[in-house]
């Protein structure tokens, strides 16, 4: 019997579950698992892209004057976050690979804290200025039309509504990130054996932690650096 | 099969790769930034080309930038280039999916109309691309039906 001679933890340090022929297609069934749940991702934001892009090209100049009112330095700050925060993501997977729960530990936490900065600045810096210069769509949207940067109010909600949308999206799956590495961080510290025989769960929130990194890329040019 | 020792079939690579695919992420951003400051439309106009050209210029270059940052992340942080055939073509399904979606836009691109009424009622032109030439008279004169031509 396959499994009962698998169970043999000295033998087989990492459990091939009976239904694989082997390790290696055992991790590629779980990327690829993981990877069609990312296509749903990509299907879900994709949506909201083609959106953007088709109000983007029939108010383009309403766009690039209001986008003036975000401010590109804290975007290229976020995206540096970002980067840094999938950077330390991948030395977690690659620690949890060589089984090293002393550096997989402080790299979780730094993915964590970097990802909680990106939030800090969102919603410190960011969005509360929005609401005080009434650019958050809705009945008061635009009446203190300086803010507006000679856009028309119109296009310019439109654009807020994308805006709030797509950030706002992606920042609840950073939310989701945090704690989901916050789960992993835990079940490497109590030892779960699960984390820490196969580095596949801490590669597998590793992926849903780059693909967030990978929409922020795209999302940083189309709001913040809109040319004229 | 399973195990041998402690790698097991894992592929395990050198810190520096990540860290070089970091250091190229930065700078790539950084020269999004950059080429983002130049407006591509002045210049143009300046040479005497057609300013929406340079503005196209502008978003090409940003997208393009953008495009060659997610194929980083996805080839190096995703492991997707060292993956199987399998892994690589999951990877590519919902970005040629996106790909497809993004044709939808023939149709709005096609349009001599479009289907929304005029943002303000007193400036018809508010929310049009104020560069475009138009060939008619300018602001377009209204219509019954309320639809605004696109050039």
């Amino acid at each position: 019997m396959a499994s009962i001679a698998h169970s043999e933890v000295d033998e087989y340090p990492v459990h091939v579950h009976h239904q694989f022929e082997d390790i290696e297609q055992q991790n590629d069934s779980y990327v690829v698992g993981m990877w069609t749940f990312l296509v749903t991702e990509v299907m879900f934001f994709g949506a909201l892209f083609l959106a953007y892009i088709l109000y983007r090209w029939n108010y383009q100049p309403d766009f690039y004057r209001v986008h003036e009112n975000l401010n590109w330095k804290l975007g290229a700050l976020n995206t540096t976050m970002l980067l840094l925060s999938s950077f330390t993501m991948v030395l977690a997977v690659h620690f949890a690979q060589l089984r090293e729960k002393k550096k997989v530990l402080p790299m979780l936490g730094a993915t964590m804290l970097l990802a909680a900065g990106f939030l800090f600045v969102k919603f410190t810096f960011e969005w509360p200025i929005k609401f005080q210069e009434h650019l958050v769509p809705g009945i008061t949207f635009g009446t203190m039309p300086e803010h507006l940067h000679g856009a028309s109010p119109r296009a310019a909600e439109i654009f807020f509504s994308l805006y709030f949308l797509m950030t706002g999206l992606h920042a609840i799956h950073i939310i989701i990130g945090i704690a989901i590495i916050a789960a992993l961080a835990g079940m490497w510290q109590k030892d779960k054996v699960i984390v820490t025989e196969d580095y596949i769960p801490t590669e597998l929130v590793g992926l849903y932690w780059h693909f967030v990194d990978l929409v922020w890329i795209f999302l940083f040019p189309l709001f913040y650096l809109i040319p004229q | 099969m399973a195990a041998h020792g402690h790698g097991n079939s894992v592929h395990v690579f050198p810190i520096s790769m990540y860290a070089k695919n970091l250091v190229a992420l930065l700078i790539l951003m950084v020269l999004t930034i950059a080429v983002a400051q130049v407006n591509l439309a002045e210049v143009f106009a300046h040479r005497g080309w057609s300013p929406a050209l340079g503005t196209a210029a502008n978003n090409l270059i940003a997208m393009t930038i953008a495009v060659i940052k997610g194929v980083l992340v996805i080839q190096f942080f995703m492991h997707v280039k060292f993956g199987s055939t399998l892994v690589k073509l999951w990877a590519m399904a919902g970005f040629i999916w996106a790909t497809l979606m993004l044709f939808i836009l023939m149709d709005y691109g096609t349009r001599r109309f479009e289907p929304a009424p005029a943002f303000d009622p007193q400036d018809r032109g508010s929310a049009l691309n104020r560069e475009i030439e138009r060939t008619g008279e300018n602001p377009p004169a209204d219509n019954e039906i309320r639809v605004r031509p696109r050039y």
